[in-house]
């Protein structure tokens, strides 16, 4: 049927609006306005919903934590299988049977015990499992799970549907974690650690006996480049003044040192619960994503990559450590969490408990149903493995699949009902679930990746237009 | 008969003119920057009324839209030809050295906006705020290999030109080889004023290289 008038009209006028609020933001951002004084502006001279729809990044920013070489079973501890846990069972692999209890109000099961992060949050603000993919045990770096969406690796199609949100550096791996590939993504930078990370948003000039490391020379050349620029006699021209600008706010960032914002200070560690006898794969975990939380506030970076743990924990249960590591784990969680809810994104304006999702999947959650003779198994019911995620409201909490204490693995189809277990499939829907959270609800933008599989109103939360 | 006919003739189009009146769309509350387009034509012309004198005077400075918009636009530098702008001007492009220009620009693809071609991404075209500060990082990096070309007068583009006298005055000949149009008295003082700007007069002359150069080269 042919568009009415009425209706070419509206989407021409949606074509206005988008490019209105495009050039205006990018104008703005090369005029060194804030982007919260540019939809002051847009407010009032192009309406409200305007302004509401230039404040909103159109994908989420994300952390992904890999837990490798069996580090992904202390996650299990943190956010056990209902099943497991609720069991009230010694001899299952959940360290505190009895002390913790079913959540009232999420979407599926979910089970709080007193190690489990964001017990605080409210019910649609949990994490949500999945049961999914395949154990791969023994890798730092596993792909059995992780890259089952259209061939695809979560984190590279992460970058693809954040490549609308500006940063500096669209993706941070540490120590030697690959992101994959996928139409339209990011080139991953490597870093060896989290301190690295601070450095990376520094240009050369900018650092210690860099050209611009004094104040006065940084100051000297910020001018003389726009003296110099001006002497361009094209650069006054209407259809050269943006780039011009560009390059002139370009000019003053080169000799900016962002390595004061960034850097780790002990008051931050204090906060997550660092000390001197913290473990150093622990404490790891905690500077990455203290400086998540600071380079995602500045929006110089869209996606973190880093590795967790890999510890390979057999003699957890048998040595003891399962009654201080996780604890130790739900604190750095829990000060993240903290953080991200009071920080708001300087570009946005929002909370970046907001706009962010967490995910967390390694190579083997070990067996969760045994950890006889003191050795917890690498060896998973079903071969099975797990994802977690938070989906910062984007997705049903709780979990989809399941495992009874008797080691028989649910699966789910793509209705999320119970299904016979297909580690390909379940792996499949929990990946386009996760890239529903980070694209905010948008089934179009995950079309590519999805391949049909349909998210809305089944694993997630329907967008709220 | 034509005393009556002119009065009835106004009459008749003032009462024609009142109801097609009543016939007009509510005026368009579109804010300013908007577009509008008829019910029947969807074609949407810019709403905003601009100044004559303004589009002429611009106009005449820059030529028509179809000029302006093939000889004036303002595209980045491509990645490409940023390596041959390094080499013409004394910088070692491969360089492997940490932090040095050649460094940068090596590892500096993705921030350059050169094209990525396993991810089927082409060559950005537009200036962007990564890009220009990477380029402008590597024009600083590279400042003392340029002074060195030019001590030693082994610059490529220009061969024996001098850039800086004995008594560190900025030289024009100097100026025009690295941004390749005839320097003006501007350029020379502006030059002058970097040198003696700085902290040093070392890192003076390695300023005005580097903002020289990146001014010459913001865009393509």
């Amino acid at each position: 049927m042919a568009k009415s008038p009425f209706a070419k009209r509206d989407e021409e006028r949606d074509v206005t609006r988008r490019a209105l609020i495009k050039w205006t933001v990018a104008a703005g951002a090369a005029l060194g306005v804030s982007r919260g004084k540019i939809i002051e502006i847009l407010e009032k001279t192009a309406g409200k919903e305007t302004a509401f729809q230039a404040s909103e990044n159109p994908s989420t920013r994300s952390v992904h934590i890999v837990p490798g070489n069996g580090g992904a079973s202390w996650f299990t501890l943190l956010f056990p299988v209902p099943a497991i846990a609720s069991a009230n069972d010694p001899n299952l692999s959940y360290h505190k049977p009895g002390m913790g209890s079913m959540m009232a109000g999420t979407d599926r099961p979910y089970y709080v015990g007193p190690d489990t992060p964001f017990a605080t949050l409210s019910p649609s603000q949990q994490m949500t499992g999945f049961v999914c993919g395949r154990s791969q045990a023994h890798t730092n770096d596993a792909q059995t799970t992780i890259a089952q969406l259209n061939n695809n690796n979560i984190f590279a199609f992460a970058t693809a549907l954040q490549a609308s949100t500006p940063a500096v550096v669209p993706v941070v791996a540490i120590n030697g974690l690959t992101i994959g590939t996928a139409p339209g993504g990011a080139q991953v930078t490597a870093v060896g650690d989290a301190t690295q990370i601070v450095n990376l948003f520094n240009s050369a000039a900018s650092r210690a006996g860099g050209l611009l490391s004094k104040s006065q020379d940084a100051t000297t050349y910020a001018v003389q480049y726009s003296a110099f620029a001006q002497l361009n006699r094209a650069s006054g021209r209407s259809t050269q003044k943006i780039s011009y600008n560009t390059a002139v706010g370009a000019a003053g960032l080169l000799g900016t040192n962002l390595a004061a914002k960034l850097a780790i200070q002990s008051a931050d560690l204090t906060r997550y619960g660092v000390t001197g006898g913290t473990a150093n794969n622990i404490k790891a975990i905690a500077n990455a994503l203290i400086v998540a939380v600071k380079s995602f506030k500045m929006g110089l970076c869209s996606s973190i990559v880093l590795p967790a743990m890999n510890d390979d924990p057999h003699g957890a249960f048998a040595d003891g450590r399962v009654n201080t590591v996780p604890g130790q784990l739900k604190g750095i969680m829990d000060a993240f969490m903290t953080d991200l809810k009071s920080t708001t994104d300087d570009v946005t304006n929002k909370v970046l408990a907001d706009d962010t999702v967490i995910t967390i999947g390694g190579d083997t959650p070990k067996d969760c149903t045994s950890h006889a003779g003191g050795n917890w198994g690498d060896g998973t019911p079903g071969g099975s493995n797990f994802l977690w995620c938070y989906s910062a409201g984007h997705l049903k909490t709780g979990w989809f699949g399941s495992i009874a204490p008797s080691g028989t693995v649910t699966g789910f189809d793509g209705n999320a009902a119970a299904a016979t277990y297909n580690p390909t499939n379940t792996a499949k829907y929990a990946l386009a679930s996760i890239a529903y959270a980070i694209a905010k609800g948008d089934e179009r933008a995950i079309s590519p990746f999805a391949n049909g599989v349909a998210i809305s109103g089944i694993f997630g939360v329907p967008k709220q237009l | 008969m034509k005393r009556f006919a002119y009065p009835l003739a106004i009459l008749a189009s003032s009462v024609l003119a009142s109801a097609c009146t009543d016939d007009l769309p509510p005026s368009d509350p579109l804010p300013p920057g908007s577009t509008q387009g008829g019910e029947t034509t969807t074609f949407d012309h810019p709403g905003d009324s601009i100044s004559p004198w303004d589009l002429l005077d611009r106009l005449t400075k820059e030529g028509p839209p179809s000029f302006t918009s093939h000889m004036h636009s303002c595209p980045k530098v491509k990645y490409a030809t940023l390596g041959n702008i390094l080499t013409g001007v004394g910088i070692n492009a491969a360089n492997t050295t940490a932090v040095s220009a050649g460094d940068l620009y090596t590892n500096g693809a993705n921030a350059l906006g050169a094209a990525n071609y396993p991810n089927r991404i082409r060559e950005n075209v537009a200036i962007t705020t990564s890009g220009a500060s990477r380029e402008f990082d590597i024009f600083a990096a590279g400042a003392p290999e340029v002074i060195a070309a030019f001590t030693a007068g082994t610059i490529a583009r220009c061969p024996g030109a001098k850039l800086f006298d004995a008594s560190n005055a900025c030289q024009p000949e100097g100026i025009t080889c690295l941004t390749g149009v005839p320097a003006t008295a501007e350029h020379v003082q502006f030059c002058n004023l970097t040198v003696t700007s700085a902290s040093d007069v070392p890192t003076g002359q390695k300023l005005a290289v580097a903002a020289i150069l990146a001014a010459a080269y913001t865009c393509e």
